[in-house]
């Protein structure tokens, strides 16, 4: 830079250093964003303070402005050239979306939810908890053991991809470097909250889970890293981590709680990766899978939380009547997150033997005056069931190809709009595409553009845009959405074939 | 890979050509050195794959994947140029059209273009379907040697690569998210930063289309004896199998 930099706030200043004395490592970086936000009352750093915080960790320019764009919770506002303004217009659909979704997907995204308060580590701890690790310590065939248990009860991640959690392990175990484990608890899918259901009400469970791993691969880094907007589950860690620690359970591992950069793309594994590292939020090319080679090029295992939440089953968990939320260490049952035209929406717990609409009555009922129009199953790449096919037993329904996903079901009325259904589904990977690849960056504005105009759906552009989607995506935001679109005929009351 | 050692060579076929290949090779490295050309724009000689343009997608094992980041496996059929592969790669290019501002007739890259070269060689012979979205987009004239136009900017993102890897600079950098991801300059503008039109970043061959501009050699090549004059985009490498 060679014009002398604007300077820096006083208060501002202040802040960026106050943020840097906690670690001024690279790896930090969106840590110390986050932390001038909050300390700015919600207001992200100026670009100021970015040249400013640049200097001090002795990177580009340029570099810390890409993390900054990246990730939408670091609030940063870049100034808009004069000569791009002219362009906004390409955005006025981008400002609809959000106002529309909380309409249709409107759930739990703030504060409590009104949950029991979380168990504590003294309840927990009664009824068994932590055990598993004193049985690690002692008993030297114990890991192993454990280990072919998980592989015999066929356990997989709970992320949507359903990969073995014991093949992770494995792939850890084998490659070069110290494991690292990471929880993802950065669900963002639309009208999803099971997994904040869980952190907020059993986060002993999570870290315990997260520390048998730690123990069965030889890792000594434990990062749980939450969903920016998560506040309230962040607090109940914070203080769960803490009482874990002065507890001696965590004795040879770090545990980490990292928050997320507040976008759906921090969930994928190789994007949650980079921004653990402080690097921009966006996917990289498998292989390297990041249980080979992820964090700092260690082998990096990361489940999502239900998937450590169900793992506990491996070394006898058992369910608890007073523990609704234990009820998912039954296979067959579902934590369902119910949004729409619901009288009470929230998670819901429920036998995945059942049918769609024995959820309405777990979720109090229609709303008032409200002909059921059908479901929506699977959040944003989900798949659209008619009301006379929520009537159908589940496995009925997963046979002929439904899958559940992360358990999203948006309730929608016979009244409601299906085509702004489907442009709240498309606008969801617009606004969520992370714009490393052409095919997700360009065809997920092409297919919301196509849906909101107002003339009769352009199919034959639809199938051409979810093809080159689907198939050539980087990753799976862009191939999932890719694949909705292909269901789109379904949302016009067509019935698919 | 040069550096690679030698001795533990494998085979593999690109549709039913038989391609070698060594232990760490990407599918696109084996097939660069074996003659078979995989259309690509974000990837070029010299620096890291960056997987982001997905033109080279191929099917390997019945996956879809970027040949520019996919290790070569052994025994593995990998289809190339298939109709439907060469559908979604002509698809992709077309959006890379409809979402900057690409008026071949009036730029000076014309003929030296890559893009323009990848829709000739994937038969794009006419204006795209796929509406335009007409961004407006700055120009930055402020260097002596050096002017960019980012109206024709792909963000291939070689620019980056080059100023960062080989240079040792960091002129570029991606700001943004989604279809706002864009590249930017180290600076208010380019002359703020520390380019030099010696730089690797901003020589001929690293930005594939008519983005950076070397001032005052534009039409020194006359139209007509351009690089892709010559013949289709790739011919270079096919012509190793002659």
């Amino acid at each position: 830079m060679r014009n002398p930099p604007e300077l820096v706030d006083e208060r501002e200043r202040r802040a960026i250093q106050d943020a840097l004395a906690s670690g001024r490592q690279r790896d930090r970086l969106l840590e110390i964003l986050l932390d001038v936000r909050d300390a700015k009352g919600g207001i992200g750093i100026s670009k100021s303070g970015l040249m400013f915080l640049a200097e001090q960790l002795r990177l580009y320019p340029a570099e810390v402005y890409e993390v900054a764009t990246t990730y939408p919770s670091t609030k940063f506002v870049s100034p808009t050239p004069a000569v791009e303004k002219a362009a906004t217009d390409l955005d006025s659909e981008w400002r609809v979306a959000p106002a529309k979704s909380a309409s249709f997907f409107g759930g739990l995204v703030d504060g409590s939810n009104g949950s029991t308060p979380p168990r504590s580590l003294a309840d927990y701890r009664e009824s068994g908890g932590y055990e598993i690790l004193h049985i690690l310590k002692s008993d030297p065939t114990a890991a192993d053991d454990l280990m072919q248990k998980v592989a015999a009860l066929n356990l997989k991640g709970r992320a949507g991809a359903g990969f073995p959690v014991a093949r992770k392990w494995k792939q850890a175990k084998r490659s070069a470097g110290t494991p690292v484990v990471v929880v993802n608890g950065n669900e963002g899918e639309l009208g999803v909250f099971k997994d904040r259901f869980i952190l907020e009400n059993e986060p002993h469970a999570i870290i315990e889970a997260a520390l048998v791993v730690a123990h069965v691969t030889g890792a000594d880094h434990v990062f749980i890293y939450l969903q920016d907007e998560y506040k309230f589950a962040q607090s109940i860690f914070a203080k769960a981590v803490a009482e874990t620690m002065q507890a001696g359970l965590a004795e040879t591992v770090t545990l980490d709680l990292r928050r997320s950069g507040g976008a759906y793309i921090c969930g994928e594994e190789t994007t949650l990766i980079a921004s653990l590292e402080g690097r921009a939020g966006r996917p990289t090319e498998r292989p390297p899978y990041p249980s080979e080679m992820g964090y700092k090029g260690r082998p990096t295992i990361v489940h999502n939380v239900e998937t450590f939440f169900r793992l506990r089953r491996a070394w006898g968990a058992q369910s608890d009547v007073e523990i609704p939320v234990s009820r998912l260490l039954d296979p067959n049952t579902s934590l369902f997150s119910v949004t729409g035209r619901v009288r009470n929406p929230g998670p819901k717990l429920m036998s995945n033997l059942l049918r769609l609409v024995d959820l309405l009555d777990l979720a109090g009922g229609l709303s008032r005056g409200v002909e059921l129009g059908g479901m929506v199953v699977g959040g944003s790449c989900g798949t659209l069931i008619s009301a006379v096919d929520c009537e159908r037993p589940l496995p009925d329904l997963v046979q002929n190809g439904l899958t559940l996903g992360t358990g999203g079901v948006f309730v929608f009325s016979s009244k409601d709009d299906r085509r702004a259904i489907a442009f709240e589904m498309a606008a969801f990977a617009a606004r969520e595409s992370c714009g490393k690849c052409g095919p997700c960056r360009i065809g997920s504005k092409k297919a919301m553009e196509t849906l909101v105009s107002n003339g009769p759906l352009d199919t034959v552009l639809i199938d051409e845009l979810s093809t080159v989607m689907a198939e050539a995506s980087l990753c799976g935001l862009g191939r999932n959405a890719g694949r909705f679109l292909k269901t789109l005929p379904s949302y016009f009351g067509d019935p698919q074939p | 890979m040069s550096g690679t050692k030698r001795e533990t060579g494998f085979t593999f076929t690109i549709d039913g050509v038989e391609v070698k290949a060594y232990a760490g090779m990407t599918i696109m490295e084996a097939a660069d050195e074996a003659g078979v050309y995989i259309p690509r724009l974000c990837d070029h000689e010299g620096l890291r794959h960056q997987g982001s343009c997905r033109v080279c997608t191929v099917k390997a094992g019945g996956r879809s994947v970027s040949a520019c980041t996919q290790p070569a496996a052994p025994g593995q059929a990998v289809e190339n140029e298939t109709a439907r592969l060469n559908k979604m790669r002509r698809d992709l290019v077309e959006m890379l059209f409809h979402e900057g501002n690409h008026l071949c007739p009036i730029c000076e890259a014309s003929g030296n273009c890559e893009l323009q070269a990848m829709a000739y060689r994937l038969d794009m012979t006419e204006a795209t379907r796929f509406p335009y979205l007409e961004p407006c987009r700055a120009l930055d004239a402020s260097h002596p040697d050096i002017a960019l136009d980012t109206n024709r900017c792909i963000s291939c993102g070689r620019c980056i690569r080059a100023s960062q890897d080989v240079d040792g600079k960091g002129i570029f950098g991606y700001v943004g998210r989604g279809i706002h991801r864009r590249v930017a300059v180290n600076g208010e503008n380019l002359a703020d930063t520390d380019a030099e039109v010696s730089d690797h970043a901003i020589s001929k061959e690293v930005c594939p289309v008519g983005c950076i501009i070397r001032k005052r050699v534009g039409f020194v090549t006359p139209i007509g004896e351009r690089e892709f004059d010559k013949g289709l985009i790739g011919h270079e490498i096919e012509e190793k199998r002659k």
